[in-house]
């Protein structure tokens, strides 16, 4: 315990600790459960047909918009879980640990204990967003060895290297929605917007991610949403592209920035 | 040895309320400085620009003879702060907190048997979650906090308040082992008693405006205190009409052979006056600060109606 008190950044890991373990549990149960329904479900044609004569949107917003074959491995795993479910339920906890780094300590007056020691705000924020790079790469390889176990399990032969960069990817969108809350939080101190921030941009960004085969308009806004580089060139099938796991690396690198400078910037709140 | 802390007219504004204005603070090295004034009058806001929690408006903050906003992190390097508004980790035990607070401040600045000696002396609780630690036992640790690392200045704001009496007179122990030491103590308060008893200077501030600047000794002495005087046989009417001469009296009222009567500044000649008569009893009542402070308050009326956090 004592070993986690040496930093900022191991403290702020091992606050985690509660909502790492109950968020990985879950997330072990649900990718288990969808894993191991693979084989009954593969050997059903119908569903193929089910979810061909489902409206495109609807496809689209639960599905992904690049789905392939739903019943391959590769389809089945991206449309059921790096679609929709996975990043819905990573963002919740990055955005949630992006929030408490700074706005959340600031409300509750701890922060004050910090910094009154020598301890300057961007290596506060620095090491915050450490941690929560930390906690998103752990959760990340959670998914990443539940995944693969049990695909193991029901021989779905997925090649683990693709399995592991769609897992980076996820990671890299949690870490980027987590350091959009962090910012917001450290440039306005309040919990509210950088919660409001965060999910609203997120929300705003699947769906235009989701909807833009559909939509000429929506399709001209589509560089704009971070989802577009999580998953467009759906890193399960094709491997992680270069160029949009750099575009989302930049974005998280300009948020820290930005969280950096404007919360050295302002006058910490009572 | 230059001044430990100097404000040269430090404003804060907070939107159109003006928390602190043109305050010309100089505090010296090795002094218990009282900073004095009730709730909302800038005594935080004052506090807070030392740390660096918050910026100026205007004028500018010097700490150890370094601007407190760009050479905010050496000034912190040596300060102790314990916060008004304690609010530590929850989930955390005090001995927990602690090793933090260790960590933070470089393990070299920090000898755990002086951390030690000071959880002994307060009795404090290092083995429960903070959360579960009553207000007075979570000041404690919030004591150890500020002083563990022997800073040389000490920045308070309403040190003792949750504490009780015991340990309240331990932790003004702790001020003049402090100041015998050469370092220096700023504390805020709005109760009067704690600035009375630990403070060697006193400022209040009211509105945001430093109001005075008193040696406390000289504060008590400047002001007003009440007096009863029982008399062996009844004064002559000649005898009242010349203690009610002497300068600083008023209110004189003679009833069943009781003298009483308003008194303020110095005692000298109206003691000598009285003792031209056989006195049986002489009570005082001594002012606290309470009386002196509302003075200041009820002469100097402000002009406009802005009050500020």
């Amino acid at each position: 315990m004592d070993m986690m008190l040496r930093s900022i950044a191991l403290k702020a890991l091992w606050d985690q600790r509660r909502a790492f373990i109950w968020w990985a549990l879950g997330i072990m149960a649900i990718i288990l459960l969808l894993v191991l329904l693979y084989p009954s479900i593969r050997d059903v044609p119908e569903f193929q047909q089910l979810i061909d004569s489902l409206p495109e949107a609807m496809r689209n917003l639960f599905l992904g918009s690049s789905v392939v074959d739903f019943l391959s491995p590769t389809g089945y795993l991206n449309s059921r879980f790096f679609a929709f479910l996975g990043p819905a339920l990573f963002l919740v906890y990055g955005i949630g640990q992006g929030v408490s780094a700074v706005a959340g300590e600031e409300e509750r007056g701890t922060l004050e204990v910090v910094l009154s020691a020598p301890v300057s705000r961007w290596r506060l924020v620095v090491e915050r967003f450490a941690a929560l790079g930390v906690g998103a790469a752990l959760l990340a390889g959670v998914a990443f060895v539940v995944l693969w176990a049990g695909g193991a399990m029901v021989s779905m032969g997925i090649a683990p290297d693709r399995l592991l960069q769609a897992c980076v990817s996820l990671g890299l969108l949690t870490l980027f929605f987590g350091t959009l809350a962090l910012a917001v939080g450290a440039v306005n101190g309040r919990r509210g917007p950088a919660i409001g921030m965060a999910t609203g941009v997120a929300v705003a960004g699947y769906l235009v991610d989701a909807l833009a085969p559909l939509a000429s308009v929506l399709d001209a806004l589509r560089p704009a949403s971070p989802f577009k580089y999580y998953g467009e060139a759906v890193p399960l099938a094709n491997g992680l592209e270069p160029l949009h796991a750099g575009v989302l690396l930049a974005g998280i690198i300009v948020l820290l920035v930005v969280a950096a400078v404007g919360f050295e910037r302002r006058d910490m709140r009572i | 040895m230059a001044s430990i802390i100097e404000t040269k007219g430090l404003t804060k504004h907070f939107g159109g309320v003006r928390a602190v204005r043109g305050l010309e603070l100089t505090v010296e090295q090795g002094e218990v400085f009282g900073y004095l004034g009730p709730n909302g009058a800038g005594k935080s806001t004052t506090i807070r620009m030392l740390l660096d929690f918050i910026r100026p408006t205007s004028g500018e903050a010097r700490v150890f003879g370094l601007d407190a906003q760009r050479k905010g992190l050496e000034v912190r390097r040596r300060v102790g702060f314990l916060s008004g508004e304690l609010s530590l980790y929850g989930s955390m035990t005090g001995a927990q907190l602690l090793c933090y607070a260790a960590h933070l401040r470089g393990m070299d600045r920090v000898e755990p048997a002086y951390t030690a000696s000071l959880v002994e002396r307060f009795d404090a609780d290092t083995s429960a979650p903070l959360r579960t630690l009553s207000r007075g036992n979570r000041q404690k640790i919030g004591i150890v906090y500020a002083f563990m690392h022997k800073p040389d200045l000490l920045i308070l704001d309403e040190p003792s308040s949750g504490l009780d009496p015991l340990m309240q007179q331990e932790f003004y122990r702790l001020l003049r082992e402090t100041t015998a030491e050469g370092r220096t103590v700023f504390m805020s308060s709005h109760i009067l008693p704690e600035v009375e008893q630990s403070a060697d200077r006193v400022g209040i501030i009211r509105r945001g405006e430093l109001v005075a600047v008193e040696d406390t000794a000289q504060l008590k002495h400047r002001s007003v205190r009440r007096i009863e005087v029982r008399f062996g046989s009844p004064p002559s009417e000649e005898a009242v009409v010349r203690i009610s001469r002497v300068a600083g009296v008023t209110e004189v009222a003679l009833a069943d052979g009781v003298l009483r009567c308003r008194h303020e500044g110095a005692m000298d000649t109206l003691v000598k006056e009285l003792a031209t008569h056989e006195v049986v009893d002489l009570i005082t009542h001594e002012p606290g600060l309470e009386e002196v402070f509302l003075d200041f308050y009820e002469d100097k009326e402000p002009p406009d109606g802005h009050d500020a956090a």
